[in-house]
């Protein structure tokens, strides 16, 4: 197999191939999504996250959190107030600093934090809340500071509002609209132009053709992936919501080579996505209606992405929780793969 | 002499019609075979095989001394492929064409502007292909086929449909390839064409070659060569055939010129298409 040669292939396919005004479309969709949903449900300017916070000490912390332009800070005058600024919502999370916290930080002890966290704050904001604070108290402590958060969660934690509860949605959208119909538009292309044929009488093996389009369906779809949680505020976790992409994506490429390898032209794809379709997106389903059996949602291999997709950036689980998910998904690449060879054989004839 | 192309009893069948029937020949070095056949004989189902697009289901390929089945994409590095369809990138300009097939085959620096040249397309650098005309499109396939200055080229009706000019470039291209050596397999529907460009031709129908030789020899040995007369006779002109291989054409003409004004006499030699139709009860064309 020749890397010069799936580049070559890529490179192409990048520059000119996205202009299908089909792939454009399935692109373009679910960015359309978003801001209908962002407009209808609102969130698209959603404020900051707040935090209230009491510095017992001499306020340096304060000060160097102010600095920060990814959360708003309340600066409170005890911890009465932090309570009830989380009671009363004006603040997603209230924290304490102890007297002294710098200088325990220094000397590499650990402290203990005091939270109130509001429990109809969204998750993103915890985390982005969260990791502010860890920010500077790692200025002040850059060998690493030994945090332990005590908190309290103040009210019910609230339900999936209907913009999170989409977000799943909206990813596979983005991710099928780049590793799905990418591949299987640009493939089916190739064979009604015949230029597929073009190709396969070069040293180009369809090994290296299939991965060209493939490897291109992947990155377009991690790149979807990453705008559409962006957009929607569901982008937490990076390290573990990169593997999470790049898998859903393999998985969707996979797919998209199988329809593009399958059927040969255009109309018969669009055809046969409306019928097969609602097989990808039906653990949607499943999650705008918890109350219905969740074991059959288990069954569509689109679960695997979409279940860790609303975990990771909505309640902020992690690998220990997400990571099973991840290896069935693993396990669907593996078997979904098994087919591409045999289809491949038809090509060119 | 060596052979270049080898093909034994290849036969392959779409659903249960046979379209080539374990045909077997083979192609010397610097030689160009004209592979004639109407439309549906078998002609692409047969490139397709030499090319590797298709597998044989029976039988065996050899080029330039390796098997197609098993080493395909040397043999692929090592050939020019001119397709009857129009397959380039009509998004694309012909250097863009040319460059991106190029870099397929490893090539990092062409000279694209002379390969165009080569084939007599002189286009605006940033035209897409698109706008090119049904015989640029061919005259530009034809230089996408010599990208890798290959060692034996498949052309599939290269010049079917172009007009004197684009064909008359494509058949320059075609002789200039095989003075410099390389082997041509040509198929086509086009008996002159193949008369004027093939060293041998083989006849396919249905799937079948019916015969392979040299044109001369075809025409020596199937045509009906003779001798046409016209004269005057009572103020009318008759026209009379006379077979050369008559013993008594010799005393027929005598004749004919002591008692009548003979206006004019020529000889005349089957054409191919002549011989084909005698071979396959078929004309080439349709």
């Amino acid at each position: 197999m020749s890397i010069s040669r799936i580049f070559s292939i890529m490179k192409r396919e990048l520059s000119l191939g996205p202009r299908s005004p089909m792939l454009l479309f399935a692109l373009a969709l679910p960015l359309i999504l978003t801001a209908v949903f962002q407009l209808i449900f609102g969130g698209l300017w959603q404020e900051k996250p707040v935090l209230a916070v009491y510095d017992v000490g001499d306020g340096v912390v304060i000060s160097e959190l102010e600095k920060n332009k990814a959360i708003d800070i309340i600066d409170a005058d005890s911890e009465d107030e932090i309570l009830n600024l989380v009671e009363v919502r004006e603040a997603d999370v209230g924290v304490i600093f102890p007297q002294d916290i710098e200088d325990i930080l220094k000397e590499g002890k650990e402290v203990t934090l005091k939270t109130y966290v509001d429990g109809e704050a969204y998750a993103k904001d915890r985390t982005i809340i969260a990791a502010t604070m860890l920010s500077v108290l790692r200025s002040i402590a850059p060998e690493g500071p030994e945090v332990d958060f005590e908190q309290i969660l103040l009210g019910e934690e609230r339900g999936l509002g209907i913009l999170e509860m989409m977000l799943p949605f909206l990813v596979l959208y983005g991710v099928m609209g780049g590793a799905f119909l990418g591949p299987a538009i640009l493939l089916v292309g190739a064979k009604e132009k015949k230029t597929i044929t073009a190709l396969l009488v070069t040293p180009s093996s369809k090994a290296e053709i299939l991965a060209a389009f493939g490897i291109m369906g992947v990155v377009l779809a991690v790149i979807m992936g990453i705008v559409v949680l962006l957009l929607n505020g569901g982008w937490t976790q990076p390290p573990l919501m990169i593997p999470l992409l790049i898998l859903s994506s393999i998985f969707m490429a996979e797919l998209g080579l199988i329809a593009g390898l399958a059927v040969n032209d255009l109309n018969t794809l669009f055809a046969n996505m409306k019928i097969f379709g609602i097989l990808l997106v039906a653990p949607e389903l499943f999650i705008i209606f918890p109350k219905w059996p969740q074991w059959i949602a288990k069954i569509f291999p689109t679960y695997y992405f979409m279940h860790p997709v609303l975990r990771i950036s909505i309640y902020g689980d992690g690998l220990a929780e997400v990571g099973w998910e991840l290896l069935v998904l693993l396990g669907f690449i593996i078997l979904f793969f098994i087919p591409i060879p045999f289809l491949a054989k038809r090509l060119g004839k | 002499m060596e052979k270049v192309i080898l093909a034994e009893k290849i036969a392959y069948s779409y659903n249960k019609t046979l379209a080539v029937d374990h045909i077997s020949f083979h192609i010397d070095k610097g030689e160009i075979l004209g592979f004639l056949g109407p439309n549906g004989a078998g002609k692409t189902t047969t490139i397709k095989m030499l090319i590797g697009l298709l597998a044989p289901q029976d039988g065996k390929i050899s080029v330039l001394g390796m098997d197609t089945a098993k080493e395909l994409n040397k043999i692929q590095a090592q050939i020019g492929v001119c397709f009857e369809e129009k397959n380039l990138y009509e998004e694309m300009s012909a250097i863009e064409n040319l460059k991106f097939f190029a870099s397929l085959f490893g090539i990092k620096k062409i000279d694209a502007a002379a390969l165009l040249k080569k084939v007599n397309l002189l286009v605006e650098k940033r035209q897409k292909v698109a706008s090119f005309s049904k015989g640029m499109k061919q005259r530009l396939m034809m230089a996408r086929a010599l990208i890798n200055y290959p060692k034996v080229l498949f052309l599939d009706e290269p010049t079917d449909g172009l007009d004197p000019v684009s064909a008359r470039a494509v058949r320059d291209v075609i002789l200039e390839e095989k003075e410099k050596g390389a082997t041509i397999f040509l198929t086509t529907h086009d008996m002159m064409e193949a008369d004027k460009l093939s060293d041998r031709v083989a006849f396919i129908n249905e799937g079948k070659i019916s015969v392979i030789d040299t044109p001369e020899n075809l025409k020596h040995e199937y045509g009906k060569r003779i001798l046409k007369i016209r004269y005057r006779l009572d103020g009318r002109v008759e026209e009379e055939e006379l077979s050369l291989e008559d013993k008594d054409m010799s005393k027929r003409i005598d004749e004919i010129n002591s008692k009548h004004s003979i206006l004019d006499m020529h000889t005349e030699e089957a054409t191919l298409e002549d011989i084909f139709i005698k071979f396959t009860g078929r004309k080439l064309e349709g």
